[in-house]
Order: C-alpha cells, then sequence, then structure tokens
C-alpha cells in the first residue's frame, strides 16, 4: 500500500502557496517522512523537485479566478498517486515522523481537536463562529486522511458539489455566520454532516498545532503571533519555549521564509 | 531513609522569618512527627534539627503588602536553589515558613514514589477572586508551579533539576526575558516553573508529581486575625476591595501576609 503526502499549492496575487508547500515537503523530509506530491498550475523552481516525488500539474484550473484557490481541493481523491493519502495545507509543517499505522482502522479522518503552542485545546470560538452557531461538524481541513476507498469516494464527489454549489449549501446548512466566500473547512463538514460521518473525541491521532493569532488562548493579542511569542530551532522548532510536535499550521506567511533557510542549511 | 523537613529562613528589614519557622518547626513536630531543618543568616532557638548557615551575597526587593499597606523591603529568597545539596535529609520536605500547618497530609509525601512533588494549582480560600498569575508565569510563557512546597528525595534527576534551579537563578534576566516575565525580581515559583518545563523537554509532561491534598491560600492583602490551635480566623479581601471573615478548621493554610502572621505568634 503506498502512502504520501499530497500538497495542493496555488499562488494568487500576494501569496507564494508554492514555496509554502516546498517548505512543508522539506520539513516533512528533515523529520524522517518520505513521499510528497504537490498539485498546483504553476511551474515550479528546479531545486523544488528534490523533495517532491511527484508534481502535477492541473489541466482544468477551477480556481483559475478564485481568491482563496481552494477548488481545486475536491480533487484530491482523483489526483493521489497514493493508497493512503495525508492531505496538507501549504502553510504547515511537519514536525515528526507520521506514524501511518495509526490510520490502519480509518478510511477517511479529520482534525478536529488542535491545540495551541502550549499543546492545551484552544477554548476560543473566534474562527469556529460559523461551525458552532450552526451546529456544524468541527472538522478542520488543515491536515486529514484518506483511503482509496468507497465512502472517500463517496465523500469527495459530494464535497465537489458542494464547493461547486456552495452559495446555496451555505443557504440551506448557515442560518447565522454565513461567510461570504468559499470555505473547504465549511464545505467538507457540510459534506461530514450529509454524510452522517461526525464523531466528537478528545484528541487526534496527529498533533496539529493551530497558529492562529486568536487561538492561542491568550487574554490580549497584538496583530501577529511572532509579535506575542518568540520562537527558535535548534534540532526542534520551539515556539514560547514550548517544543512542537506533530503538524505546525503557522499561518503567518513571513514565517515561511524565515525558517526555509535554516531547513535548506539542515537538509544539504 | 532519613526524612524531615526544611526551611528556609533569611530576615529582612522588618520581618522576622527565624520566628514563623520556630513556629512551623513547633507545628511539624505536632502533625507530621517529622524533624525540621533551617537554612538561615541568623542566630536561631534551640529546635532546630540542623541549623545551617550560610550567607548570599545578592538579594533583591520586592513589594509586601500587609492589608491594603505595602512597603518595599529586602527579599532574600536565592538559596532555595541549594536546597539539594544542603538537605541533611535522603526525603525532605521543603516549606515556606508561612505555611501553616494544620493537618497531616503532607505525611503522604513520604509513602509515595515519585521523587519530586510540588502543587501546580492552589486554591484562593476567598473563592470569588481571579488569580491568573497562578495559571501561567506570565501570559503566554509555561504553567505555574508553586515552590511553596516541594518534596524531594536524594537522586540523580533531582540533583540535576536542582543544578538547572542554580543556573537559572545565576542567569535570572536572560531567562526571565527568554520566558516573558515582566517583572524583574527573581521569585523562586517562576525558577521551579521554568526548570519543570525544561526537565518535561520544554513541553507539559510528568517530570512533577502532584504534592498530597489541596494548597490553600491567602494572599498578603488579606489578613490573618486569630490562630487557635487548628483554626485559622482570615479577614479575606474580596474582588471589590471589601474585607469578610473566613475561619477554617484542620486544613494546613498558605497565609502569604507575614506581618499579620508574625504578631500571631
Amino acid at each position: 500500500m503506498s502512502k504520501g503526502f499530497l500538497i495542493f499549492a496555488q499562488n494568487n496575487k500576494t501569496d507564494d502557496y508554492v514555496k509554502q508547500a516546498y517548505l512543508c515537503a522539506l520539513s516533512g523530509t528533515y523529520s524522517g517522512n518520505k513521499n510528497f506530491t504537490l498539485v498546483t498550475e504553476h511551474q515550479v523552481p528546479q531545486e523544488y523537485f528534490l523533495v517532491f516525488d511527484k508534481i502535477i500539474y492541473l489541466k482544468d484550473d477551477k480556481a483559475k479566478d478564485s481568491t482563496w484557490k481552494i477548488e481545486n481541493r475536491t480533487k484530491a481523491f482523483d489526483l493521489s498517486p497514493y493508497d493512503e493519502t495525508i492531505v496538507l495545507d501549504s502553510d504547515v509543517l511537519i514536525l515528526d515522523k507520521i506514524d501511518w499505522s495509526l490510520f490502519e482502522e480509518k478510511e477517511l479522518y479529520f482534525t478536529q481537536n488542535p491545540v495551541t503552542y502550549r499543546g492545551e485545546p484552544i477554548n476560543s470560538t473566534y474562527y469556529r463562529k460559523t461551525f458552532r452557531t450552526n451546529y456544524l461538524p468541527d472538522i478542520y481541513t488543515g491536515m486529514y486522511y484518506f483511503k482509496k476507498c468507497e465512502l472517500a469516494d463517496k465523500f469527495f464527489t459530494l464535497l465537489e458539489i458542494v464547493v461547486d454549489e456552495w452559495k446555496e449549501f451555505y443557504d440551506i446548512y448557515l442560518k447565522d455566520n454565513k461567510p461570504n466566500h468559499v470555505s473547504i473547512d465549511v464545505c467538507a463538514a457540510i459534506v461530514y454532516d450529509l454524510l452522517d460521518l461526525y464523531v466528537p473525541r478528545n484528541s487526534d491521532i496527529v498533533n496539529f498545532v493551530h497558529m492562529k493569532l486568536h487561538a492561542q488562548n491568550w487574554e490580549s493579542t497584538n496583530e501577529k503571533w511572532q509579535q506575542k511569542v518568540d520562537w527558535y530551532m535548534n534540532n526542534k522548532l520551539k515556539v514560547g519555549n514550548f517544543t512542537q510536535h506533530g503538524i505546525f499550521h503557522y499561518t503567518e506567511k513571513d514565517f515561511c521564509d524565515k525558517i526555509l533557510q535554516r531547513y535548506k542549511e539542515c537538509i544539504t | 531513609m532519613s526524612k524531615g523537613i526544611l526551611v528556609h529562613a533569611f530576615n529582612n528589614e522588618q520581618i522576622d522569618y527565624v520566628k514563623q519557622a520556630v513556629s512551623l518547626a513547633k507545628r511539624a513536630q505536632t502533625h507530621l512527627n517529622l524533624p525540621v531543618s533551617i537554612i538561615t543568616d541568623c542566630d536561631v532557638p534551640d529546635i532546630f534539627d540542623n541549623v545551617i548557615k550560610i550567607s548570599k551575597d545578592r538579594y533583591t526587593q520586592k513589594i509586601y503588602n500587609n492589608g491594603s499597606h505595602a512597603q518595599r523591603l529586602t527579599f532574600k529568597n536565592n538559596s532555595r536553589v541549594l536546597s539539594y545539596e544542603l538537605t541533611p535529609y535522603d526525603q525532605t520536605l521543603m516549606l515556606d515558613t508561612d505555611v501553616i500547618i494544620c493537618d497531616n497530609t503532607f505525611k503522604q509525601c513520604f509513602a509515595q514514589q515519585k521523587d519530586l512533588l510540588l502543587y501546580k494549582d492552589a486554591y484562593d480560600l476567598a473563592q470569588t477572586r481571579n488569580y491568573n498569575e497562578f495559571d501561567k508565569i506570565s501570559e503566554t510563557s509555561v504553567d505555574f508551579y508553586w515552590a511553596t512546597c516541594v518534596y524531594f528525595t536524594k537522586s540523580k534527576t533531582n540533583e540535576i533539576f536542582f543544578n538547572l534551579l542554580k543556573h537559572i537563578e545565576e542567569n535570572w534576566q536572560h531567562y526571565r526575558m527568554a520566558y516573558q516575565i515582566l517583572n524583574q525580581t527573581y521569585r523562586n515559583d517562576f525558577a521551579f516553573s521554568i526548570a519543570i518545563h525544561i526537565m518535561n523537554g520544554h513541553s507539559k509532561g510528568d517530570f512533577v508529581g502532584h504534592m498530597p491534598g489541596k494548597l490553600f491560600y491567602t494572599t498578603d492583602r488579606d489578613i490573618l486575625v486569630d490562630i487557635n490551635e487548628n483554626q485559622l480566623t482570615f479577614l479575606l479581601e474580596d474582588s471589590n476591595n471589601k474585607y469578610f471573615p473566613m475561619k477554617t478548621n484542620d486544613i494546613t493554610v498558605h497565609a502569604m501576609n507575614k506581618f499579620s502572621l508574625e504578631e500571631l505568634l
């Protein structure tokens, strides 16, 4: 059974998501993982080829005119070259070797319990109002897993329909706090609900650190988490003197440039 | 295996820590039947199992409250990190002198397997106040542990732990900035919290066990009014700065107002 990571990265006017995907794969390689596939529509710099075992260029780019560029994510099932796939947001670091055997019993698995840099559950509902007020399954697409199986096939088929017709689905499912753009988290949650897949749990198989500013259980906040706590990297990434584990969703784009060089030095 | 209690008592301009230590030693004898050794730079009454005299030349200052009255005094609190090398016991219970022992809960320390015990949580007797400062050592930093009551054995790991504490104390300005602590004053609670965090591999972990029972405390803005055997009477400040009375029976309390404690001894 082949296993690997799938990262969608389509640059927009302001952000270089392909570079983030490169950093993601670089960090994963550094922590002992292998098999990274990039899905993009851009030409990729030669040095990036070293960390990706496959680069898939989108033929039918459904996100051509989109700001958030999430429309192609519904193709994960069809595009993934692996029997077992972990799909990652591009702006994450993989800090540990993923133990795939932990997913043995799973067909489709989403992150449900992201934590702060201190490893604590996130108390704030700041970014999750849509989910809470509309009783949507509280899942995150920053990291999820699927096997090539009937259930996952059905999930992605439905996901494509929901993403294509997101306004109609939002009208039905979201009475309050309706986002004014298509969100892959919200659409995935709607499909999860349609298929009645949601089972609440207290922790995740893979630790997922969510570094969005208002998710850190701080009383006061600045504009960026990097203004609030320092970070450094020796053999492990430490934020506010806490060793980070699992998947680290750094969210702030300039963090990528700051840490990329360090990973390059480590790998070469 | 020798067992005993260790206290540190360094008087300053106004507070007689030795007097508090004498009271603690008497209560320890009554409730715990344990000898007490003292680390001090003063002459002390002949009540202690061992008198360990040391003097340190680096002292700091802090604000001492006595109810609503505050004053800045010398704070000689940096000998605590030497406890491992100075204790005469194999199993040591180190206590602040302002802990008023009223029951035998601490005995359980000596009947368990963990080499190091501290309280992570403590309970405000007033109950209604919100002391976030005792949750983390600063808003963005690590979990707060109380150095008020520490149980430790002689072990290789604890030797490393106390050596680390010494290093943190000696380099306090570096560590306070690295751990986002605004106040410049060296504080044992903070140093212990940082050392525990490091010993846990810069994560949350189980390096430290929990002290038995609960640690109840009153702040230095509260007033201890009476000590009658194991019954303590306090005036506690509520969140609106009004005072209300409270009595405790057979509960050990960390009474932080050293002025009102001393008046009753």
